[in-house]
């Protein structure tokens, strides 16, 4: 991997000889996360495993465990976002849970502060609502790979 | 970007020779009407000797010296290689009418990708354009390019040796007046001096100006006596050049005009697809001729599949394009012919944060090519911020063996002249009609290219093919024959129905604010129009949809057994038109329905399923346990394969079971909640529907009564004339005839007064207008009036409106209302449905019995 960044000298490939660059980040991502497993229940993550996953694709930045509050489904924040997840690997409750206006008023608090990224199974509230919440919100399992 | 014109053919096609003869013979007749003493009108008369065919009387134009410029439009369709014929033209015109080799031409273009495309081919030496052009010039061609803020330099020697080409685009020139002088093309610049006498030469300074009075001059303030500019305008104009406009529809505003007049033109050559009123045409190429000559792959097919989705779409576009992928290698095989069927996919939105929106995202579309396994480097995305393109020409164009690319998802960001003989196949992925029908319009021409102007001899690989779905077979018909008559391919359409004008392109002007009429402002204060409210909390709000109705529903008593019970076939049924030319004109668009096989085995896949549901239930979870039982079902009647096979029917007629059952279930629930005295039909002050005092429209033909004279009783004295369908005309032109009428509003969907039951969307009805109360001289009763054409009778959305409209006239006399003052209650109020067969007598009688 580092060679194909800086350079591979012997490389017949103009590019790759002269490196393609670029970063690379070790990360590591618990067990795998399939949509089947996930929506089926048989292969359902933990919150934090999922927390670190979700919070991954949609900043590209690795998550502050310590900073995971699973009470409030806050699971860190970017300059852009807090990002907050709405998850626990139970199927009964996955079914039977969805952002609506209580739980995002809860999320968004008293102050307004930075757009809200809230990734749920799914939400009962319209689009000039969450405008107003100021939430972008994500849907469990398939918003994951959209951001 | 690859333009038709095949690299490999310097050969002209037989129309594109005739076309040579014709203008050939118009300019001998020119220079013998000269040379006979017509210096006035040449150009007419040679016009009228000829006894040239065309449906308007010649045009003639002059210059800014009031000289005769003979000017003529050629009509090709596109890919009717028009910039081949328009370098063939400069040779015609040097040798049988200016008589020598050298000299300038201005060669005008409209847009900046095809400024940069014919400077690069003109510059080419090895591109056929270039290799004319230098027959044309005995091998002494320069290009000279304005681009941006840059002009390229030119001396009288170059002129006098060499046929210099000057590549010009057209915004740079059209300004307004006051503007104009500040523009480089007419700024003094060092470049141009050696055309122009010394600063300190006055008097060779006025000599000139009398010769050519149009030069542009410094101020006489600023210098005392009249100094000429030197600059590339005032060139232009001593130069006289030959003018090449292409896509001269685009340039017949008058400001244009003038200003490529302005230039002095010794003659002007245009081309278009569609020549506008004004000019003259010569030549003019039909889609036969292009046919004939193979330049065009016809048939069309047009396959409107009616109950699909878009992933269905892509995936069945998908799978014809590797269809012909597989035939075109077993032809290269065969006959070293290279081609690489391209497959274009057509987007609803494209910006980076624009996703989830509901519409369909290039991003989307790429993800779900992915899916199916296609390779990343063999989709490029072209958005007006995004070319991946670009890295197509590096490897030497999309025609090139080099270049992976198979799949182009696009908005309309091809419209310009982009065109490609490798694409073969076009997929309208739009859901939303007004998105769907403009890019079949705009992008139905980009796929009508043969490769290398030239018959495979293998059908499916001289043919081409359009994906649509959810279409209304007459619109999609409409649509491509529009987009055909954009693309100078008229004849191939003209049997089916006559076009209103498709001459010029009309500039859309900004909108503008319009009042409410004096007579009805103090009225329409008085209209106040109830929503349904939900009580949350002690207090009233706006019912809404997601909090009230859909959190309520109860997916598990859904009855799926039906679905079970589906007849599953190995085949399928789409809808297929064949656009083509044949000798029977009324066959030449064909509805045929046919069965086709497609293979969907190997796109099975669950949570797909779920996701195609998303739209109608909310939870993932519960949607997979419920696909989860409906395929399990299903498979214990048929085998795996075959019920993947009938992947998208199935879920089709689930997606419509379930939408059924949650309109009932819906329904249910909004009128327990009236029951429980939960939602009120309810007039609040500020929570209530107002009519608009102010609009913002744009300027359009107005919309006018039966007499064809202005409307009398709208609220508003402008309404679109494009705003209403036909059946609504008719209803403004009863309403407008109606002395008990007060006055009427056009209720604008998503802007004004709609109503909020137990689906979705809301209603937002056709008109709202008011009778007038002769005794109280002020507004009577007040209707809501949603009209509904027949083929819209009977159907859901039409069953829906009238129990919500019924629904609402009940509650209208129980109707709460709070906080209102006095004057503004109106309890008097009904809302009404009507059909095409019945509005008359319906509304005849609210005429009747309101004295």
């Amino acid at each position: 991997m580092r060679r194909v960044i800086k350079g591979v000298p012997t490389a017949k490939d103009e590019n790759l000889k002269n490196g393609l660059g670029g970063s690379f980040t070790f990360v590591e991502l618990g067990e795998a996360i399939d949509n089947e497993g996930i929506l089926s229940g048989k292969r359902l993550p933990s919150f934090v495993d999922m927390a670190r996953y979700v919070f991954y694709t949609a900043t590209g930045k690795n998550i502050n465990e310590k900073k995971i509050k699973e009470s409030t489904g806050f699971i860190g924040e970017t300059e852009e976002y807090e990002v907050y997840l709405l998850y626990k690997p139970d199927l009964e409750w996955l079914k039977t849970t969805a952002l609506d206006l209580e739980k995002a008023k809860k999320i968004v608090g008293k102050k307004r502060g930075k757009k809200k990224l809230v990734f749920a199974p799914a939400k009962y509230l319209d689009e000039e609502a969450l405008k107003e919440l100021n939430i972008e919100f994500a849907q469990l399992p398939f918003g994951i790979y959209r951001r | 970007m690859e333009f038709i014109e095949d690299k490999f053919n310097m050969e002209l096609k037989k129309f594109q020779k005739e076309a040579l003869v014709i203008i050939e013979k118009y300019l001998s007749e020119v220079a013998k009407q000269k040379e006979a003493g017509n210096i006035r009108y040449a150009s007419l008369a040679a016009w009228e000797n000829l006894n040239i065919s065309s449906e308007r009387p010649y045009q003639t134009k002059r210059n800014g010296l009031g000289e005769d410029v003979p000017n003529f439009v050629m009509k090709i369709p596109t890919g009717g290689g028009k910039t081949l014929l328009a370098v063939k033209t400069i040779d015609v015109i040097n040798s049988s009418y200016r008589k020598k080799k050298t000299g300038l031409v201005l060669w005008i273009v409209p847009t900046d990708s095809i400024f940069k495309q014919t400077v690069k081919n003109l510059k080419d030496r090895n591109h056929p354009y270039r290799q004319h052009l230098d027959i044309a010039s005995g091998g002494r061609t320069i290009i000279k390019e304005k681009y941006r803020g840059r002009i390229d330099k030119f001396t009288p020697l170059d002129v006098e040796e060499n046929l210099v080409v000057y590549v010009l685009m057209l915004q740079a020139a059209a300004r307004r007046q006051e503007v104009r002088d500040d523009l480089k093309i007419f700024a003094d610049s060092g470049g141009f001096d050696s055309f122009f006498p010394p600063d300190d030469r006055l008097d060779k300074h006025e000599k000139l100006l009398q010769l050519y009075p149009n030069l542009d001059v410094f101020n006489k303030e600023e210098v005392g006596r009249r100094q000429v500019k030197t600059s590339l305008g005032n060139t232009l104009r001593l130069l006289k050049p030959i003018v090449i406009l292409d896509e001269s529809q685009k340039a017949y505003t008058p400001i244009a005009i003038n200003t490529i007049l302005s230039f002095n033109p010794s003659i002007i050559v245009e081309l278009s697809a569609t020549p506008p009123a004004g000019s003259n045409v010569l030549v003019k190429i039909s889609g036969k001729q292009l046919n004939d000559e193979e330049m065009i792959k016809l048939d069309l097919h047009i396959i409107n599949r009616q109950y699909d989705e878009w992933k269905a779409v892509l995936h069945a576009s998908k799978q014809k394009r590797d269809e012909l992928e597989k035939i075109a290698l077993e032809n290269e095989r065969r006959t070293g012919v290279y081609i690489r069927p391209i497959l274009l996919l057509q987007a609803e939105r494209t910006g980076k944060d624009q996703r989830g929106q509901g519409y369909i995202h290039s991003e989307d579309i790429k993800e779900e090519l992915l899916r199916l396994g296609v390779n990343e480097n063999e989709i490029a995305i072209k958005t007006s911020e995004q070319d991946e393109l670009k890295a197509a020409e590096e490897v030497g164009g999309l025609m090139s063996r080099d270049c992976p690319i198979r799949y182009i998802i696009t908005k309309y960001a091809l419209q310009e002249g982009w065109d490609c003989p490798f694409a073969y196949i076009l997929a309208i992925l739009a859901y939303h009609t007004t998105h769907a029908e403009k890019a079949l319009t705009q992008l139905v021409g980009r796929i009508l290219r043969q490769p290398y102007a030239k018959k495979t001899g293998i059908k499916v690989l001289d043919e081409s093919y359009v994906y649509v779905y959810h279409q209304e077979s007459h619109k999609v018909l409409e649509n491509v024959r529009r987009g055909l008559i954009g693309e100078g391919l008229s004849d191939i359409t003209t049997h089916i129905q006559v076009f209103g004008d498709t001459s010029g392109i009309q500039e859309t002007p900004p909108p503008q604010k319009y009042k409410v009429r004096k007579e009805f402002i103090r009225a329409a204060k008085k209209v106040l129009l109830p929503f349904f409210m939900t009580k949350e909390n002690g207090c009233w709000r706006w019912t809404n949809y997601e909090r009230d109705i859909l959190s309520k529903i109860d997916w598990n008593k859904f009855d799926y057994s039906e679905i079970i019970k589906l007849h599953l076939t190995d085949q399928k049924m789409v809808e297929e038109y064949v656009a083509s030319l044949s000798d029977d004109e009324k066959k030449v668009i064909e509805i045929q329905n046919k069965y086709v096989e497609e293979n969907c085995s190997g796109f099975f896949n669950i949570t797909y399923a779920v996701e195609y549901l998303s739209s109608i239930i909310p939870n993932p979870w519960v949607a997979y346990e419920l696909v989860n039982k409906v395929f399990s079902g299903l498979e214990k009647k048929y085998n795996k394969e075959l019920v993947a096979k009938n992947l998208f029917l199935i879920l089709a007629e689930l997606k419509k079971k379930l939408s059924l059952w949650l309109d009932q279930e819906a329904r249910k629930i909004f009128e327990l909640m009236l029951q429980k005295d939960q939602i009120r039909l309810m007039l609040i002050k500020n929570q209530s529907y107002r009519l608009p005092q102010e609009l913002e429209l744009r300027p359009t033909t107005p919309l006018l009564n039966r007499y064809h004279k202005p409307l009398q009783k709208s609220l508003f004295d402008f309404v679109p004339a494009d705003s209403v369908n036909t059946l609504e005309k008719n209803v403004v032109y009863f309403l407008e005839d109606q002395d008990k009428l007060y006055f009427w509003y056009r209720n604008i969907a998503r802007n004004d007064y709609g109503l909020q039951a137990w689906r979705k969307d809301k209603i937002y009805a056709d008109f709202i207008f008011t009778i007038y109360d002769k005794t109280r001289r002020d507004v009577g009763k007040v209707y809501v009036l949603e009209t509904k054409g027949e083929h819209l009778a009977g159907n859901r959305d039409t069953e829906y409106k009238k129990s919500v409209f019924n629904l609402c006239n009940q509650l209208l006399n129980k109707a709460v209302s709070n906080f209102i003052d006095k004057d503004e209650i109106y309890p008097n109020l009904e809302y009404k449905i009507v059909t095409e067969d019945e509005w008359q007598n319906e509304l005849i009688n609210v005429f009747l019995d309101k004295n």
